[in-house]
């Protein structure tokens, strides 16, 4: 065994740590070996040095020192906004408490905001009309949107109040709807203030199903009011559709036309279905309704235009449909 | 020292936790003097040793609850020294970490003190302050384990507990220190004569 291997195992000779073989080998070659005897005696005497250290002692009043480094310590934990304030805690941490107070302040802005919401999502979930059951592959398939507004009594109650039911026909899956009501100068929201202009946008979500929902608006001046309602996706206005209201005089019963609705069958039907009373056009707005059709069911056009009371005329490629 | 039972370790840990204040001060009267010696002997110097302890035993203290009794807490409490002592040398910048990281090369750059300044200051010094100053010159990985095992004479599978190192890293670190300290030993003729 050469001295360069040796030296390497004197450490592990004297720890004990060498088999055997390895230890008879070593020793054989200290004892024909003055320099490796002279680097063992060396070592083995600095190892007796090290072993041979005193304990020293703490400096005085040593554990009072942690005990009270400790209890200081453990009050400040309880208190890290006081540390905040006192500007004793570490950047790094006075950083994450300023984030965790501006995710609070979110949160509670958050909270304030969310009955808003809640009611606009609750509009959603009213059940779906019955007729879109029957056919609504017309809605999609054709890509375009609708709204129609029904007043659910055929005139306002003793103070004035009228029930609108609003009903929205999304014209693509998916859609981000905003909807906007405005109402004319005589009309105003029931629980709004009168004399602000009576606009109201309300953000229905992304919706692909249609849905209605209930509002309620004051008659406060005489005249033939209006309502209108829009309805905006990625700020493009898709459908926008009217509600007449007759000046006054016996109870009337309204009908709304949704102006880009070409869908007229549908709105027809929604109409019959809804209101099931005779109901008239009010002169106000139209008494002709022209669209074009290229279906098969021109006999269910027909059909539901006499239960309207209006005549059915088919011309080349659609239908006119007058009030008498 | 006499070390306490595992049942006893487990039974002061636990009024520790429920608050008793009294089981405070016997915790830190028990391990003060352990703590602060084995900070000495990796540090060198009892102002940093005061610190290192006194820091040591806080955090101990602060998270007593992580202690399952897996280790004994002597291994437990020299583990959390060991880590501040880590922590102190890498904010000092240890000079001799930094030259000894890349290997054998870097260490002939040691500063070691000429023989003229070093005669005869064996003789007026005591032996063990020697020793200990040129212990704190070895890079902190190599001196952990040399403390450990030849000073404060701990077995082989503590020290692999404390470090959290295999058991080849801990024998190759010890006999490396070892090497090491030798040779800034050599030039004290004296140590070796006596």
């Amino acid at each position: 065994m050469k001295c360069e291997r040796v030296k390497e195992l004197l450490s592990d000779y004297i720890n004990g740590d060498l088999t055997q073989a390895v230890r008879s080998l070593v020793e054989a070659h200290l004892e024909s070996c003055s320099s490796c005897r002279a680097e063992l005696i060396k070592l083995e005497r600095m190892r007796s040095i090290l072993r041979s250290f005193q304990p020293v002692e703490p400096p005085y009043g040593f554990s009072q020192k942690v005990l009270a480094s400790y209890r200081a310590r453990r009050e400040k934990v309880v208190s890290p906004l006081r540390r905040f304030l006192l500007g004793e805690l570490q950047p790094r941490r006075a950083l994450a408490y300023a984030f965790l107070s501006l995710f609070l302040v979110f949160a509670l802005s958050l909270l304030t905001f969310l009955p808003r919401w809640t009611r606009a999502k609750q509009a959603l979930s009213y059940p779906p009309f019955p007729i879109l059951k029957r056919a609504p592959s017309i809605i999609s398939a054709r890509g375009v949107g609708k709204v129609l507004i029904l007043p659910q009594t055929p005139y306002p109650n003793q103070d004035g109040i009228l029930r609108l039911e609003i009903m929205i026909y999304p014209p693509y899956p998916k859609e981000r709807v905003w909807l906007n009501l405005l109402l004319s100068p005589g009309l105003s929201l029931a629980n709004g203030n009168p004399l602000l202009p009576a606009e109201r946008e309300i953000y229905l979500g992304a919706i692909d199903n249609p849905v209605t929902f209930l509002t309620d608006v004051k008659v406060i001046s005489r005249g033939v009011q209006w309502v209108r309602v829009s309805c905006v996706s990625d700020n493009i206005k898709w459908a926008e559709g009217f509600l007449f209201l007759p000046p006054s005089g016996p109870p009337a019963h309204y009908i709304t036309i949704s102006q880009n609705d070409v869908d007229a069958l549908q709105l027809l039907a929604t109409l019959v279905e809804r209101c099931k009373m005779p109901v008239a056009l009010p002169i106000a707005i139209s008494h002709k309704l022209n669209f074009s059709y290229q279906g098969d069911a021109e006999g269910a056009i027909h059909y539901y235009a006499s239960l309207l009371g209006l005549t059915s005329l088919k011309y080349n490629g659609g239908f006119i449909l007058e009030s008498p | 020292m006499k070390r306490l039972e595992k049942e006893e370790e487990i039974r002061l840990v636990q009024r520790c936790l429920s608050g008793d204040e009294k089981a405070l001060e016997e915790f830190v009267n028990h391990f003060q003097k352990p703590l602060f010696n084995l900070a000495y002997r990796l540090c060198g110097n009892r102002d940093d040793a005061e610190d290192i302890s006194q820091e040591s035993l806080v955090r101990a203290l602060e998270n007593l609850k992580l202690f399952k009794g897996e280790s004994s807490l002597f291994t437990w409490l020299y583990r959390i020294v060991v880590n501040i002592f880590y922590d102190y040398t890498r904010k000092k910048k240890e000079v001799s970490y930094d030259q000894f990281r890349s290997g054998e090369e870097d260490e002939r750059e040691m500063d070691f003190p000429s023989e003229q300044t070093v005669e005869g200051e064996a003789e007026k010094k005591d032996i063990q302050e020697i020793v200990q100053r040129e212990i704190a010159q070895l890079p902190s990985y190599y001196r952990t384990v040399l403390v450990l095992y030849d000073i404060e004479g701990f077995s082989y599978d503590e020290i692999c507990a404390m470090l959290q190192k295999p058991l080849g890293t801990v024998k190759s670190r010890l006999n490396r220190a070892r090497q090491l300290l030798k040779q800034r030993l050599e030039k004290y003729r004296e140590l070796f004569e006596g």
